[in-house]
This record gives structure tokens, C-alpha cells and sequence, in this order.
């Protein structure tokens, strides 16, 4: 909420300056966003009085004119602006005069004709945009030779503060005062408040029924007959407005915005000539009913919205905005205003289902004083009418006596719970005083150990006991209360050593050259069709953005997505991984299951001097898998299966198990998926749930053997079909307890071996925990493995 | 000097030629053979001793057994001259530019968001807070309900919220997983809860994803001046410096009373600058005593039991003690940021 610092100061006087004004506002909780001088700054600017303007001898567009400025004889000044004409007040620049952006004014000859200054419009001195509105004409009343500065009390602030959705009682001059007063313990400076003298006897006859009535449960209404029209508001209210960011409209319109920003109530005015009738309806409205705004939006309603209306359409969305045919218009004369109470939820449901936000519903929906609105009204129709003249009818008022938000809140407050909260002791007299500085009046009770408080009409906010201890805390300074340090209770989680940490698999890869990378939860449709097997993703309804709309089923989108980017930004190598949720629908709601993934492209490891960088492929990423699967300790676990995912390469694809259970996918990007990419390179991709990654064993020691052991390498012919896996299987299925490992080292294809054939070269370890093996017995067992091999698998001894 | 002994002074004479001649250990063990082997010349001297005079055979028997010791000696000599010789030169040939490059293992790197998580978890479980983590579609009920922000709380405007039609929805703050540790824990709780939210809201300051870890305490006589003395500790270890915090009053539905915590801005010592808006400060955390609401809601004795909760961005946090000065690089994933952590 923008506000003028100077309008602020007329309703307390506070000997401090800006800054620390702007300090203590924040440090109150009605937190300063930002300050800004109304004016930048400018010098040797004064009223002025045009005496004469005569054409331009030599320029089409420019005059000559004669302006007094209050001292000596009336300056010479050429002004090319359409509305200069005599007898104006204008702003003017006199020689000497040092304007916004460093503009000095000096004597000069505009095409000939002499120009001893000039006359200024309102973004020439940095107060305005408009620079077609031509020069400001200020008021008949200005003074001629007064500083414009001080004429306009430019040597002001606009503060904008960010207040929270709690303080709507803050939403005003009055309210922002009312804070101060209670710190600073200085009054307040009233508003005029003189009765209304009942000029006619014209009224409107206000109706709420049924369910209005918890909505509106005050309503009051004035008219007010023969207000002048051709009368501009007195500067310091245009101004006052002005600087609240707030658009001069119409003058009365702008008087009801101005009480509004002084006390906090929103009302409204209506041209009472379009009323049908004497009697106006508060009620909710029909679905499918239309009316159009004051904003010339045609609106179609919902019973969500709250309506004003006469007998026979409606007039205005209550709280939020008038309607457009019932609106003031510039000829004006009789008027109906209109103050109420609405109920805050009411309010926001009626906004929101016309996504609407006006000044008015901003503080209804906060909730406003719900005694306010009589004196509010009455405010606004005294200005009315010391502004614009006109006649007052009668108060027309519309009563409910039960609404919740009219009954007076008494809370009580136990002294020992504000040092239970807040840690701290304070003196009960101190309590005392801030309390009632607030508004509050306090019963103690207890022997003075407790509260009773009546809390102001105005604090809407206040429910229960631990809003008061905040509003104590915040008249006492949360800077005040001193830090303690708190005496914990000593405690010594579990921490399972079966369970592997995801931040141990991050390391992991971490030092075998991947990068963490972090990308959105939400991918787009059609990167994400390609990786859905028989998942159905869940689908945002209002996504920030259409590519951004189906949460992530697998983290391969988002990956590819990464690896393209660094792609097109030139990078070499791409190794990354993430972990994180992936979403799905099940049947009772929505899966989310944490994954791991991996891409990895480009050179393994950094370019070095003294070899070639080879390119990863789908044994590098393999590796790298394997890697974290040992990390486990229960390597054994896991089996890889050829795998069919419709996202990898056919032939270069694996699936993980874990006890049979299927758990991820390795392999190669699929090459047509490559191309659709626009991908050259060789992709390899992992991902697997997280959960089974990180289920370690619990280390056992086992007793090894101290005798040497004997290794001997087997090389066979096998057919190429022939998986490693298989004949490792059998090997280990076959072998004795004599075999301690077997390896793979070799894989062999080409020149001897015949087509459709490969050879596997392994290396067998032996040993035995007990004794020195003699090589009599390991090549006993060789060639019954060598048998068995040859029956099984139809293998063959390479020669 | 009878021949023999002539004979043998010019055999030692031509022996120690050869030995000083031998350039590497096998010419030199060629010599060893040449002179003293069995069937050398020194040897062969040696076996005429036998034919000589009585007088003669001591003293030539004697001069014999000498030469061998010297030819022995002038061998073991020239033999340790030349390994070292050998290997001088073996260390020459080898030697190597050293300033070249090591064969590396390429390290990778952690996101900068997950180092400082790491770290902020490091820093609270020293003090026996336990990690909480809970799911990232949420309800309604979870997210705002159980948090004292029913529907049509103006707090509701203040975040704008994804939802998936059939009224879950994606948690805008990570305080649903401290309704759900309440609920299935009780009292006492010290936890902080790090994790991914969403808010419909995207510029340079702000993703549609970003972090927040969040803290709660609740237990027999916690205050507010404990959250201070916590929040203090914790900035001055995070950021390993000792930093002016300001601490305002604020608000939020599920604390009270609430404030917004300020750090000092190091870069401007607070005298204020573009990026800290002209402040001097720089909003870097929310807090406040757990409103009684949220408490009673999970049957938690308000009379006996209060709590504090707190909650910061993560990314935000990186930014502060990286020097990082666009969140949304975070999301972007330029491996040329990422090699910088």
C-alpha cells in the first residue's frame, strides 16, 4: 500500500525523521518496501500567472507570452504548450532555475523572440507522465511568486508498505497512525467530525434477506441532491490521492477513495437518477446473471458474488465494484452513498469468482472496523458537501444484530504465558501500557495475574491469547528480547548400517566424474511419451507454462532435456545423474517413488596427453552402475536381463533385478529416439528406484585362506548367442568349493575362430583354506569342468 | 726377480688394463673370468707355483694370492664405478616433465543446492534434529487445513498454487511434512524437513521449483528467545562469520508470533545497495512460535507443549554463500556452473 509520508504526519506528530520513520514502520511489522521522493529535485520554480498570450511571430506552433511571477516587472516566455492562455496559473522555470535531469533555464531567443524562462508541465518536473496534458494548470487560488515546491509540499515521500494478509486494520492513514501512537504513547490528531445537518427527506429503503444477511449485516445509505459539477478538488486531497497511486476519476468518487485511504472504508456512491426505485436489495447472485462494471468488463455471475441491485438489475458487486450504469458520471447532481460492512470470506469468494482485486474488496477481505462505517459515511458526505455543495438526506441503515463479526472479542491473558512464548520476563505495568496504547482495555483479575481484554472493534485479527503476546512482543521489540540458548535434552538417533545413504551413491559418482544436476519435477507431454511404458502421469491443471505440465514419471526427460542444452553449448562431455520424486496415478491416488538416473555421453574421462579419450559406451555406464552396486556389499543380489524398454537401443539394453523384483533400466539411447532428438552421440542412460540401491549388508568377517592359491586361464569356442552370464552360471553351479573366482578377460571374434562363434577367455582362482593345492588336483578338477562345459554348453578348448 | 715373478707383474699389469678398460658389468665380468675365473691366467700362474724351489714357492705362492686380492679389489672397484655409472644414466633417460599434467580421474560435482542442504543438515543434527521428508503431491488438508489457512484466507492469495484438478495438489512449503511427523510422532520433535515446493510464480527471482528446509522444535518450555538463540547460532556457523541479524515482527497462519529474520548485508556492511534493495538487509528466513491451532490439531498439549518452526530457502541460501546472482541457474544445469561446486 503506497501512501504520501506527509498526509501520514498530519494525523501524528513525531519528531523523527524519514529513515527512522521508515525503520520503525518495518520493525512494527508493516514492512516498508520501498521510499520514494514524490518530486526529484528542482529549484528556482514559482507560481506564475499568465497576463497575455499573442501568436509567435515567426513559428507556427509557439506563443509569446507575459507571465507574472510576483517580483518586478512579468517575464517574456515563449511556450509551445496547445492550453497555455491568460489568466492561467502555471509552474514557472525562471532564469537560474536548475530542473530534473540537471536542466538549467537561461535567458534565450526561441526563433527570434526573447524567452526569460519556462513554463513547466508535470513530467518536466518529474510529478507526471502525461506529457500531452501540455503545461499543469494549477489553481485559481495559487499564490503568484510562491515556490512551487513548497505550493505543491513537494519535499515528501511516497512509502509503500507490504502489508501482511492480517493487518487490513493498517490499511489507512488512521491505522498506520494508530500503530505510532501506541509506540511512540502520542495521540492521535482526529478528523473533523461535524454532524450532518438533514437538508431533504429522500431515502432509500435498504432490504437483506436470507443468506445476505450473514453477509451484509450493516448497510448504510445517503443522498445527497444538487452537488455542483463544475468544481475541482483542493489540491492536497488530488494530491493526497495522487501519491497512493491512486487516479482522480470523478470528484466525488475521488472524495470516497480519499476517506477510504484516511480511515479504511471502502464505500460506494451511485447516480441516483438510474435507480428505479426507493429501495435497494443486498443479496447473492443468480448463476447466469450479467451485469457490466464499472471497468466495462460484461460479467457473467455465479452465486459466489454478492450483489447490490434496485428492483430490477443489479447496481454493483458489493465490496468489490460498482456497475457501470449506475455509475457518477460528470453531470452528476444527486448521488446515493453507500457504506457497509461485508463479511470478509464473502468478499474474497465474490472477488475471486470474477478474479477481480479492487482497493475496496482489498479490505473487506481483510476485514474492516465493522463500526466504522457510519462515521466513515458521514465523513465522506461532509466533504461532499464542503467541496461540492449539495444537500443531505437522512441515514438510511440496514441493521443485522447477530453477525459474529459485530460481537465485542474479550480475550483473557494469563501474565505467565508471555514469558512461557516469548522466554523473556516483562513488568506487568509494561504489559499494562502497551496493551491500552493499542486500544485494549484490560480487567485484570487474579490477583493480577491475568486478563481480562476488550479487544478494539478494529482488530479483526485478534482471536485468542497468543495474538496479544504478539502484540505485546512487537510494542516491546522482538530486537529486545535477548537470544537464549536452548537446553536440549540429549538424543542419539538410530542410524541402520544396512542402509546406505543416498548422499554415499552421490559421492560415489561424484568421484567417478558425474554431475548433480537438478531439474523441474514437470516436463512437457511430448518429452515425456516416449519413456511411458503403462504409466499414467499426473497432469497439472494449471501448469506455469504448456511444456511444463505432466509431472516427471522417469528422470530421463529431464536429463536428455539437460544433455541437449550443454549440447547446444557446446560441451564435450555430459555425465550426470539426479535423484529425486517421480509421480505417477495409482489407484488409490498418486505413486511417488524416489529414482536415481544417469546419463552419460562423450569422452569417460577428461582429454589426457598421453592417451586417447574413448567414448562412453554401454560397458562404461555398466561399470559405473556396478560400481554403486558394490557399494552395497551384497553385489549378488542384483542380475541384469536383457531388456525390451521402447527407449533404448535394442540390442545395447539391460534390466536391473533385485531378488527378481525388476528395478531399472541400463542401456544406449535408441538410435531412432536419437535421431528424433537431433543426437549424433552414443547416450547411455540409467535409472533405477532408490530404495533398493541403498539395502547394504552388514559386514561379516569370514576367515580367509593363508595358503597360495593357483590360477589357470580357459579359453573356449562358444556360440556368439552364448551369454557371459550363462556360462558364468554354470561355471559357478559346476565348479567345486575349489574355485574361489572366475573372470572374464578376453572376448575374442575374427581370424579363428569360425563364423557364429566367439571366444571367452577366463581366469580361474583356486585355493583352499586349509591347505597348499597341488597341481595334480586343480587340473583333476579343470578337466571335469572342461567335460561339463563341453556337454553343457557345447563349448570347445581353443587351440 | 726370477721370471715368474716378472711373468707375474706383467699378467697384474695387463689385468688391471682390462679391468679399468671394461666399460659395463659384463666386460667386466668377462675379466673376473679372464684373470681369476678357474681356468684364468692368475689361476694358471698359481698351478706353476707347485714347480718351483723350495725357496721360491712361499714367496711366490704368497705374491700370487696378493695379486688376486688386488685384481679382486681393483674389480669389486671398478664394478660399484660402473653401476653407478649405469644407473645415472638409467635415471637420465628417464627423467621426466614433470609439470605436465597427471592422468586424472575426473572429478564431478554436487549441485550447489544439495552442498548447502548437506551442510544446513549438518549443522541442525549436531543439535539432534532428525531429517522428516514427505511426499511432494499433497492435499489440501496437509498443505493449508492443518496449517491454519482455510480456504478463503486472504494467506491462500499470497502463494499462487499448482493443483491437479481432483483437489490434491503440489505443496507450496515443506511445512505439510511437519503435520504429518506431529501426527505420527508426537511430542517431544526436533526435526527439519528439506525438499522441493512449487509456487505458480516464475521471474528472475523467482521458479516454479525451488527448495526450502524448514525446522521444528516442540517441547516443554521452548520460546521465542530460544528461536532467536537458535537461528543466530546457526547463521554465524552457516556463513562462518558473525552476522547482525534483525528479527520482524511478520505473518504467518501457523506461527505466532511470527517474524521475518533479516542478515545484515556483508557486500554493503548494511549501509544498503541495488541487491539489497537500498535496506542494507536481506530476508533470508521466516519463523515464529507454532500457533496453538496447528498444535491442537495434532493433539498436541497447548498447556503443556509450545514449538518453533522455521523455514528458508535453500537456493536462496546458495545464492548468500556463493556469490550465485540468478536463481533460475540453478534449474538451467550449465555444466559450466555446475563444475564451479
Amino acid at each position: 500500500m503506497k501512501f504520501s509520508e506527509a498526509w501520514l504526519r498530519r494525523f501524528i506528530t513525531l519528531d523523527i525523521d524519514t529513515t527512522v520513520l521508515v525503520d520503525r514502520l518495518t520493525m512494527l511489522g508493516l514492512e516498508v518496501d520501498s521510499v520514494s521522493p514524490v518530486a526529484p529535485p528542482f529549484t528556482g520554480v514559482v507560481v506564475g500567472h499568465v497576463m497575455s498570450v499573442t501568436k509567435h511571430p515567426n513559428a507556427e506552433r509557439l506563443n509569446c507570452t507575459l507571465v507574472d511571477v510576483g517580483d518586478g516587472e512579468p517575464l517574456t516566455i515563449v511556450c509551445g504548450a496547445k492550453n497555455v492562455q491568460p489568466g492561467l496559473k502555471v509552474a514557472v522555470a525562471v532564469v537560474g532555475a536548475s530542473l530534473p535531469g540537471g536542466f538549467k533555464i537561461k535567458k534565450a531567443k526561441l526563433r527570434g523572440e526573447p524567452s526569460h524562462g519556462m513554463i513547466c508541465s508535470a513530467k518536466e518536473l518529474g510529478i507526471g507522465e502525461n506529457q500531452s496534458a501540455g503545461i499543469m494548470e494549477l489553481d485559481d487560488q495559487a499564490p503568484i511568486g510562491q515556490d512551487f515546491r513548497e505550493y505543491y509540499q513537494l519535499d515528501d515521500h511516497v512509502i509503500d508498505i507490504e502489508l501482511t494478509p492480517n493487518r487490513g486494520d493498517c490499511a489507512s492513514m488512521l491505522g498506520i497512525a494508530r500503530d505510532l501512537s501506541a509506540l511512540y504513547q502520542t495521540p492521535i490528531h482526529s478528523v473533523d467530525t461535524t454532524p450532518i445537518v438533514q437538508e431533504h427527506d429522500d431515502k432509500v429503503q435498504c432490504q437483506i434477506k436470507d443468506a445476505a444477511v450473514s453477509v451484509c449485516p450493516r448497510f448504510a445509505t445517503r443522498i445527497i441532491k444538487d452537488i455542483r459539477t463544475d468544481i475541482a478538488l483542493p489540491l492536497p486531497i488530488q494530491e493526497a490521492l495522487r501519491r497512493s497511486g491512486i487516479n482522480s476519476i470523478h470528484p466525488v468518487v475521488d472524495i470516497l477513495n480519499y476517506v477510504m485511504l484516511e480511515c479504511g472504508q471502502p464505500m460506494h456512491a451511485y447516480d441516483l437518477d438510474s435507480l428505479n426505485s426507493r429501495v435497494i436489495e443486498v443479496r447473492l447472485a443468480k448463476t447466469g446473471e450479467q451485469m457490466t462494471l464499472l471497468n466495462e468488463a460484461n460479467i457473467t455471475l455465479t452465486e459466489a458474488a454478492v450483489l447490490v441491485t434496485d428492483q430490477h438489475k443489479p447496481l454493483s458487486l458489493a465490496g468489490v465494484m460498482g456497475g457501470q450504469s449506475s455509475s457518477v458520471q460528470a453531470n452528476t447532481t444527486s448521488i446515493l452513498l453507500e457504506s457497509a460492512y461485508f463479511d470478509p470470506i464473502a468478499i474474497r469468494r465474490s472477488a475471486k469468482s470474477q478474479a477481480l482485486q479492487t482497493d475496496a474488496s482489498y479490505r473487506f477481505e481483510r476485514g474492516i472496523d465493522p463500526c466504522l462505517y457510519q462515521s466513515a459515511l458521514d465523513r465522506a458526505c461532509h466533504l461532499i458537501q464542503q467541496y461540492l455543495g449539495g444537500k443531505a438526506g437522512p441515514l438510511s441503515e440496514y441493521s443485522a444484530s447477530d453477525h459474529q463479526a459485530l460481537q465485542t472479542k474479550i480475550i483473557d491473558l494469563q501474565y505467565r504465558d508471555i514469558e512461557r512464548i516469548l522466554g523473556i520476563q516483562i513488568d506487568k505495568s509494561i504489559i499494562e501500557c502497551n496493551l491500552s496504547s493499542l486500544g485494549m482495555q484490560l480487567e485484570p483479575h487474579d490477583n493480577g495475574d491475568a486478563w481480562r481484554v476488550i479487544i478494539p472493534s478494529y482488530r479483526s485479527d485478534i482471536f485468542r491469547s497468543v495474538d496479544l503476546v504478539e502484540e505485546i512482543a512487537r510494542l516491546y521489540g522482538y530486537d529486545n528480547i535477548a537470544p537464549s540458548s536452548l537446553l536440549l535434552q540429549a538424543s542419539m538417533p538410530a542410524i541402520p548400517e544396512t542402509m546406505l545413504t543416498v548422499d554415499s551413491l552421490a559421492n560415489a559418482l561424484v568421484h567417478l566424474g558425474f554431475r548433480e544436476v537438478i531439474t523441474y519435477s514437470f516436463v512437457s507431454t511430448a518429452q515425456q511419451a516416449p519413456f511411458l511404458i503403462d504409466e499414467r502421469p499426473a497432469v497439472l491443471v494449471n501448469p506455469i507454462a504448456s511444456d511444463l505440465s505432466e509431472m516427471r514419471v522417469s528422470l530421463w526427460p529431464g536429463l536428455l532435456n539437460t544433455y541437449i542444452k550443454n549440447k547446444n553449448r557446446q560441451a564435450g562431455r555430459v555425465c550426470i545423474f539426479e535423484s529425486g520424486l517421480c509421480f505417477k496415478h495409482s489407484e488409490a491416488g498418486y505413486d511417488q517413488y524416489q529414482r536415481l538416473g544417469l546419463l552419460a555421453s562423450g569422452p569417460l574421462s577428461e582429454q589426457y596427453w598421453g592417451s586417447n579419450a574413448e567414448s562412453c559406451g554401454f560397458f562404461d555406464l555398466k561399470g559405473v552402475v556396478s560400481h554403486l552396486l558394490d557399494l552395497t556389499g551384497n553385489k549378488a543380489d542384483y542380475q541384469w536381463k536383457p531388456s525390451s524398454h521402447p527407449a533404448l537401443h535394442p540390442g545395447q539394453s539391460a534390466t536391473l533385478f533385485h531378488h527378481d523384483q525388476k528395478i531399472g533400466e541400463l542401456g544406449v539411447l535408441h538410435p531412432a529416439m536419437a535421431e528424433s532428438l537431433g543426437i549424433s552421440e552414443t547416450v547411455c542412460l540409467f535409472e533405477a528406484e532408490l530404495p533398493p540401491l541403498l539395502m547394504a549388508k552388514l559386514s561379516e568377517f569370514a576367515p580367509f585362506s593363508k595358503y597360495p592359491s593357483i590360477k589357470r586361464d580357459l579359453a573356449l569356442v562358444v556360440k556368439e548367442s552364448l551369454t557371459a552370464q550363462a556360462l558364468l552360471d554354470l561355471i559357478r553351479e559346476k565348479a567345486p568349493d575349489l574355485l574361489q573366482n572366475v573372470e572374464i578377460f578376453d572376448i575374442y571374434q575374427g581370424e579363428g575362430i569360425e563364423t557364429g562363434s566367439k571366444s571367452i577367455a577366463l581366469e580361474l582362482t583356486f585355493s583352499d583354506a586349509t591347505r597348499t593345492l597341488v597341481d595334480a588336483e586343480v587340473q583333476e578338477v579343470m578337466d571335469q569342468l572342461i567335460t561339463q562345459l563341453e556337454n553343457g554348453l557345447h563349448a570347445k578348448i581353443r587351440a | 726377480m726370477s721370471t715368474a715373478q716378472e711373468d707375474l707383474a706383467s699378467l697384474i699389469q695387463e689385468a688391471e688394463g682390462a679391468i679399468s678398460a671394461a666399460e659395463d658389468v659384463r666386460a667386466l665380468d668377462q675379466c673376473r673370468v679372464q684373470y681369476l675365473g678357474k681356468k684364468g691366467k692368475l689361476t694358471g700362474l698359481l698351478k706353476t707355483v707347485s714347480g718351483l724351489s723350495a725357496a721360491e714357492k712361499p714367496v711366490m705362492g704368497k705374491a700370487v694370492n696378493q695379486a688376486k686380492q688386488q685384481l679382486q679389489q681393483s674389480i669389486a672397484s671398478r664394478e660399484s664405478i660402473l653401476q653407478a655409472e649405469y644407473l645415472a644414466s638409467k635415471i637420465q633417460s628417464e627423467r621426466l616433465d614433470i609439470t605436465l599434467p597427471g592422468k586424472t580421474f575426473s572429478l564431478g560435482s554436487l549441485h550447489p543446492v544439495t552442498k548447502v542442504t548437506r551442510r544446513v543438515k549438518a549443522l541442525f543434527a549436531s543439535m539432534g534434529f532428525q531429517v522428516a521428508e514427505g511426499p511432494e503431491i499433497e492435499d489440501e488438508y496437509h498443505n493449508f487445513e492443518a496449517l491454519n489457512i482455510p480456504s478463503h484466507h486472504p494467506a491462500r492469495n499470497a502463494v499462487d498454487t499448482f493443483y491437479f484438478g481432483d483437489g490434491a495438489l503440489l505443496r507450496t512449503h515443506t511445512s505439510p511434512v511437519q503435520i504429518r511427523t506431529m501426527e505420527t510422532q508426537g511430542t517431544p520433535l526436533r526435526i527439519i524437513t528439506p525438499g522441493r515446493v512449487y509456487r505458480r510464480d516464475s521471474d528472475h527471482t523467482h521458479t516454479p521449483m525451488f527448495h526450502q528446509l524448514e525446522g521444528l522444535f516442540v517441547d516443554e518450555a521452548c520460546t521465542f528467545a530460544d528461536l532467536k538463540g537458535i537461528l543466530q547460532r546457526f547463521f554465524d556457523q552457516f556463513f562462518e562469520s558473525s552476522l547482525v541479524l534483525r528479527f520482524r515482527p511478520s505473518f504467518f497462519p501457523f506461527t505466532e508470533p511470527s517474524a521475518e529474520v533479516d542478515i545484515q548485508h556483508q557486500l554493503c556492511q548494511g549501509k544498503g545497495c541495488r541487491t539489497c534493495g537500498y535496506s542494507g538487509w536481506l530476508e533470508v528466513l521466516g519463523c515464529g512460535m507454532v500457533h496453538p491451532s496447528v498444535l491442537e490439531k495434532v493433539n498436541i498439549d497447548t498447556s503443556r507443549y509450545t514449538g518453533f518452526a522455521f523455514g528458508l530457502g535453500l537456493d536462496r541460501l546458495a545464492m548468500l554463500r556463493y556469490g550465485i546472482d540468478d536463481l533460475r541457474l540453478f534449474f538451467d544445469n550449465d555444466i559450466q556452473f555446475l563444475e564451479q561446486f
